[in-house]
């Protein structure tokens, strides 16, 4: 009986490896095996690599490796009734969970956020990843493997956009416009031009993907629809309104401070500044907003008003720009703005009917662009409204002396 | 990549556990060359295990608990030698009932007991 040596064990070792067996059970049993075939048939005086070449075509078909895939095929069918059962059951749960978190969060009852969150990672972490394994294994062919990736990859990424969106985190829209798009111009294209070649799928890809389109086509509408225009517009007129009232107020306020420009009060001109100070303030910040909403630069931002925005529901904004970013423009600064104009208009002489800015009873974070841009013309129309109710007094005493 | 060389791979695909499982019980412990070769000779040749099924389902068995494994070194060679478990014992009987049933009522719906009987 022919005896391999460790250096031909080596080289079986070395060869089976290359020939994509990794797995280490699987490769031990194999050489194992070959090594006894070849310790057992091979002939006197035949060469041992003529022997193991023979030796190893009886392990396969086409190459050694579907050895290793079988394996694993075999063990995780072992796995398939429980995954079958796992899907089942967190599809349902999922489903349930959305409809009812759905529902909650429509009549603003407490629990709608876990709901959501738990119903959607749920279909997104397990129930579809799950489906994307049995249905790997049911199906073999690997056009028809690579379109299911594709569809459930989108799916995933966009439930995940849905969740981050209702949560209001950060990057909702990158994932879920991104799996949009992903699904509208990478997936459907594929599936209908695999699928149309195919006689026997024609017609269903024809059917399928006017469905696909269509309901692509619906969704984007729903994107693209915000407030209704009326409500937009009436808030719009709204704001201009008010816009306009401030506009009057400076106006007869510049007449009333020429009018007593020869007299040189102390009081008069603190309140201008103060006023001033403050009402630069807020067109700043209002320019600011309106900026960064739009995309434009401040220029041009310092030419449009509330009815030229975008989104007129855009919180982001607000969020980023506004309650959490820092320096002049900030609401923490604007706060302390306020507060130092009370406190000025506080020791203004005479000042006693003049009404300080009620910051706190005014809900300024955690709202949309259209009412802080509203809230700040108030502010601006209040503080003129000081200025001119002073100036008016003021006037009034003069006349009687 | 089945089974034998006599019989058709569909015929007998699914009873390769069930030739496995027995020849352990039947063995204290066997490796997979061994097996190849013992159900050769038990058969006079007429089924050959070919590797490529015999090792997926050894694994198989192994993930099971039907069979446990002992590993002896030769070398830089690892022989895995198969065992039956206190499961696989059970299982066998099993595989084995349901195959001997099996057997009778393909007996049964073939008619080959009357057609044995006319020869």
């Amino acid at each position: 009986m022919y005896k391999i040596s460790e250096n031909e064990v080596d080289f079986i070792i070395n060869d089976i490896t290359k020939r994509g067996v990794v797995t280490e059970d699987v490769r031990d049993n194999i050489v194992d095996h070959v090594c006894c075939i070849i310790e057992n048939e091979m002939k006197m005086g035949e060469d041992f690599f003529k022997c193991y070449g023979n030796t190893i075509a009886r392990f396969f078909r086409k190459e050694l490796r579907e050895i290793e895939d079988e394996t694993r095929d075999l063990l995780t069918f072992k796995y398939y009734y429980a995954m079958k059962r796992t899907l089942k059951i967190t599809g349902l749960m999922s489903a349930a969970f959305i409809v009812l978190g759905g529902l909650f969060k429509l009549q603003h009852w407490p629990g709608a956020g876990i709901l959501l969150f738990s119903g959607l990672i749920l279909f997104s972490l397990v129930f579809v990843p799950l489906n994307i394994i049995l249905k790997y294994q049911d199906d073999k062919e690997k056009k028809n493997r690579i379109i299911m990736i594709i569809g459930f990859l989108t799916t995933i990424i966009g439930t995940l956009g849905v969740l981050f969106k209702v949560m209001h985190w950060p990057m909702a829209n990158i994932l879920f416009y991104g799996s949009f798009i992903t699904f509208f111009l990478v997936f459907i294209p594929i599936y209908f031009f695999t699928r149309f070649k195919d006689p026997a799928t024609k017609f269903n890809a024809i059917i399928h993907t006017t469905f696909m389109v269509a309901g692509c086509g619906m969704l984007l509408m729903l994107f693209s629809m915000g407030v209704s225009q009326n409500i937009n517009d009436s808030v719009a007129s709204m704001d201009s309104f008010q816009e306009q009232n401030a506009i009057n107020l400076e106006q007869n306020n510049e007449t009333l401070y020429e009018q007593m420009s020869n007299l040189d009060n102390e009081n008069i001109n603190k309140l201008r500044s103060i006023t001033a100070e403050l009402d630069e303030k807020i067109e700043a910040i209002k320019i600011n907003l309106i900026s960064k909403s739009n995309g434009v630069s401040k220029e041009v931002a310092a030419t449009l008003t509330s009815a030229d925005l975008k989104n007129t529901l855009d919180a982001d904004v607000i969020e980023q720009y506004f309650t959490q970013g820092g320096g002049e423009l900030s609401y923490t600064s604007f706060n302390d703005a306020v507060t130092a104009y009370n406190q000025n208009l506080a020791v203004i002489k005479g000042g006693a009917s003049l009404m300080p800015v009620q910051l706190d009873n005014l809900q300024m974070t955690r709202t949309v662009i259209t009412v802080v841009l509203h809230e700040l013309v108030d502010i601006q129309v209040q503080i003129r409204s000081n200025e001119n109710s002073y100036l008016s007094l003021r006037k009034g005493m003069l006349a009687n002396n | 990549m089945y089974i034998c060389v006599m019989y058709s791979s569909e015929l007998i695909k699914g009873t390769l556990k069930t030739i496995v499982l027995n020849l352990l019980k039947d063995n204290d412990k066997m490796y997979g060359y061994e097996i190849t070769q013992k159900v050769k000779e038990l058969t006079d040749s007429k089924i050959q295990i070919t590797e490529g099924a015999l090792y997926p389902t050894l694994h198989a068995l192994e993930k099971q608990g039907d069979v446990t494994v002992e590993k002896v070194y030769i070398g830089k060679r690892v022989r895995k030698y198969y065992i039956l478990t206190d499961q696989g014992v059970t299982t066998v009987a099993d595989r084995v009932n349901e195959l001997s049933d099996f057997m009778k009522t393909m007996r049964f719906l073939l008619d080959l007991d009357s057609s044995v009987q006319n020869v």
